[in-house]
């Protein structure tokens, strides 16, 4: 499975990652779903030693442990995890992609755009099972106007993408969870009943998002407030830039100290979400033959006519066909073990629906 | 002899790339220091305890780098520690003279590589692949505070050429490094002051000094394997040289080990000297 979080810079993608990670660690009495950081995307075992390395590697840099915020991301990451569900029943490996922010935060800046990473970005979305679009509450309830909402947020770029990704690749399937980070920032009167305001804002700034996925069968879709860091763990300054190069950047800086023991709120459930709902859709969708899969997915990219240059350079296969054949092949393995567990699709969605707001 | 400088690094509202950048670089290379300021990040638990900033010197094809690693100079809009790689290059003709000037380099190369001189950091987010100025590398080391006069005395280095030279990452061993680029014997090498064990990996370098990172454990993935494999950007004056992969748990016993090994071969060589007159 293939998760892609898509966020401006200093939304919290990297922060949601390690926050869920280690919510989710294993042998957590609390939990039964664990979210295991891995060193490859494979079925290898790895040894005890091996598996504990690369745990500990991951999970220091989660903010309880580190004692800070993670560091900016400067290139884009993808992250390979196991998911298991209790005593050590592996349900199936997931890479979840960690997007360097700038590159959305400065897509219509042609000094700072990477092309090739913009068109890495789209094949990522091609292959994912589930797109996490990720932005700061705090975003949302300080700019008042709509407008500035959506440019501040990234709402404006993101609804732009998906906008474009729905027309490019039709009648796929896909799940949707926009998170709202940074809960705990935001004002009382938008946390009541369970972040009503908040939850109303959001679906308004992305709305075209809402309307994508209610439009689509196909498509699932939901909205969900986190914080990482929990309520009062935080001191948070604004102070207003000293020099603001241009009116249309950010006009504070936000800094966050952490003063308390990190309680990770909602996390999880981006898990559960993006689970239970790329399970339900491999149960229910009409079954596509393989073959016609590999045709779609075939046309999109030809379509998208960015072939040549990023996925030759990545995978050193230069045909679109090839890449096809990849992805249905890794499609149908996906398919093939995730069935297997079936029967956890009703316990994921119902956690779901305790906290996600399900866009029907 | 003309440097030009090069900076990759984030400013408050823009994101990582390359602030200012020589056109002699190729993507690779660029790529290939990146690389280093990844793992800088990685090990950067192990850096805020050193007591100086790592040096890497780099010879590439066409061009000879030598850069710096640090962080926690500035901080972006969401205040988060920017890192940044900061450095000088010159091309292939100048590598002699550039190495010439190494060890005045060496006594100041914190301020001598520090971009940021140049450039107004709250000013800085329209900066993208800007090129460098060309700098003479004497307006960068004048006004600097002279080094000390060397004197050039034997070097800590081994007869066999093949052998790595480990220094301590502290000042002491600094100044090492200063009297070894010093020798007239000595080529222009790659070094790496203050590196782990994973960027030895990723280039030969002739010198090396680790920063202490033995709480850290290296990926046990065919250490020995990738440690060999070359580098895609061929080495040219180095390419005899082995790699040779230290542990870095093994780096003290293997300073003492050096030091007396050198002393005897040097006793063994003045005495074969005489016997064959
Ligand atoms: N109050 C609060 N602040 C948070 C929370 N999560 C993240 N932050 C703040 O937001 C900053 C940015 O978070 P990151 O996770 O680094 O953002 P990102 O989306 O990965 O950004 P890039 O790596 O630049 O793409 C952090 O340094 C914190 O200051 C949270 O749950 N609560
Ligand atoms: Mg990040």
């Amino acid at each position: 499975m293939k998760i892609t979080m898509l966020g401006y810079s200093g939304s919290g993608k990297t922060t949601l990652m390690h926050g869920m990670a280690s919510t989710l660690a294993p042998g957590n009495a609390d939990h039964d779903y664990a979210l295991i950081p891995r060193r490859k995307n494979d079925d290898e075992l790895a040894s005890f030693n091996e598996e504990v390395d690369v745990l500990v590697d991951f999970l220091e840099n989660a903010v309880e442990h580190a004692g800070s915020w993670p560091l900016g991301t400067n290139k884009t990451t993808i992250y390979p995890f196991a998911i298991e569900y209790l005593t050590n029943h592996k349900i199936t490996n997931i890479e979840w992609i960690d997007f360097r922010g700038g590159l959305l935060t400065h897509i219509f800046k042609p000094a700072h755009r990477d092309e090739k990473e913009l068109e890495a970005l789209f094949f990522h979305l091609i292959e994912s099972n589930a797109v996490v679009i990720v932005a700061d509450s705090y975003h949302l309830s300080h700019f008042t106007r709509m407008d500035e909402i959506r440019h501040f947020s990234g709402a404006k770029t993101i609804n732009m993408i998906m906008n474009r990704f729905d027309r490019v690749y039709p009648n796929r399937e896909l799940n949707v969870l926009i998170v709202l980070t940074k809960a705990d920032s935001v004002d009382a009167s938008w946390k009541e009943e369970n972040y009503q305001l908040l939850l109303d804002k959001g679906m308004e700034v992305f709305d075209p998002v809402v309307k994508l996925c209610r439009k689509n069968n196909n498509w699932n879709g939901g909205i969900l407030p986190i914080s990482v860091i929990g309520e009062q763990n935080v001191e948070r300054k604004i102070m207003p830039k000293a020099e603001l190069n241009s009116p249309m950047d950010i006009p504070f800086l936000a800094e966050d100290k952490i003063i308390g023991l990190p309680q990770p709120f909602n996390t999880e459930y981006v898990l559960y979400f993006c689970l239970g709902f790329s399970l339900l859709q491999m149960k229910n969708v009409t079954k596509e033959s393989i073959a016609d899969y590999q045709k779609t997915i075939e046309k999109a990219l030809q379509d998208a006519g960015t072939l040549n240059s990023i996925w030759s350079f990545v995978r050193g296969k230069p045909s679109a066909a090839e890449i096809a054949r990849r992805s249905s092949e890794r499609k149908k393995k996906d398919e093939e073990s995730l069935l297997q567990f079936e029967s956890h699709i009703e316990t994921l969605l119902d956690y779901t629906r305790k906290r996600v707001r399900l866009f029907v | 002899m003309n440097v030009e400088r090069f900076v990759y690094s984030r400013t408050l509202s823009a994101d990582y790339r390359w602030i200012i950048t020589s056109s002699s670089l190729t993507s690779q290379e660029t790529q290939f220091m990146e690389r280093f300021l990844d793992l800088f990040k990685k090990y950067r638990f192990a850096y805020t305890k050193a007591p100086l900033k790592p040096l890497f010197c780099i010879h590439f094809p066409k061009t000879t780098v030598l850069f710096t690693l640090q962080s926690g100079m500035f901080k972006d809009e969401f205040g988060r520690d920017i890192y940044s790689l900061e450095g000088i290059c010159a091309g292939r003709v100048h590598r002699k003279a550039l190495w010439r000037k190494m060890p005045e380099i060496i006594g100041n190369y914190t301020a001598i590589l520090n971009a940021w001189n140049d450039i107004n950091f709250q000013k800085a987010d329209n900066l993208v692949n800007k090129p460098s100025t060309s700098y003479t590398l004497e307006d960068l080391i004048s006004g600097r505070e002279t080094p000390q006069i060397e004197n050039k005395e034997i070097l800590p280095e081994s007869s066999d050429p093949s052998d790595t030279i480990i220094l301590p990452f502290v000042e002491e061993g600094l100044k090492k490094l200063k009297k070894t680029v010093n020798s007239p014997s000595f080529s222009p090498s790659n070094f790496a002051f203050g590196c782990t064990a994973e960027m030895v990996k990723e280039k030969q370098f002739r010198i090396i000094a680790y920063v202490d990172d033995k709480n850290r454990k290296e990926p046990q993935t065919k250490t020995t394997e990738r440690g060999r494999k070359k580098s895609f950007i061929s080495d040219t004056s180095d390419s005899a040289l082995q790699i040779t992969v230290e542990n870095p748990q093994k780096v003290t016993e293997k300073k003492r080990f050096f030091t007396d090994e050198k002393w005897k071969k040097i006793v063994n060589k003045i005495r074969l000297i005489f016997l064959k007159k």
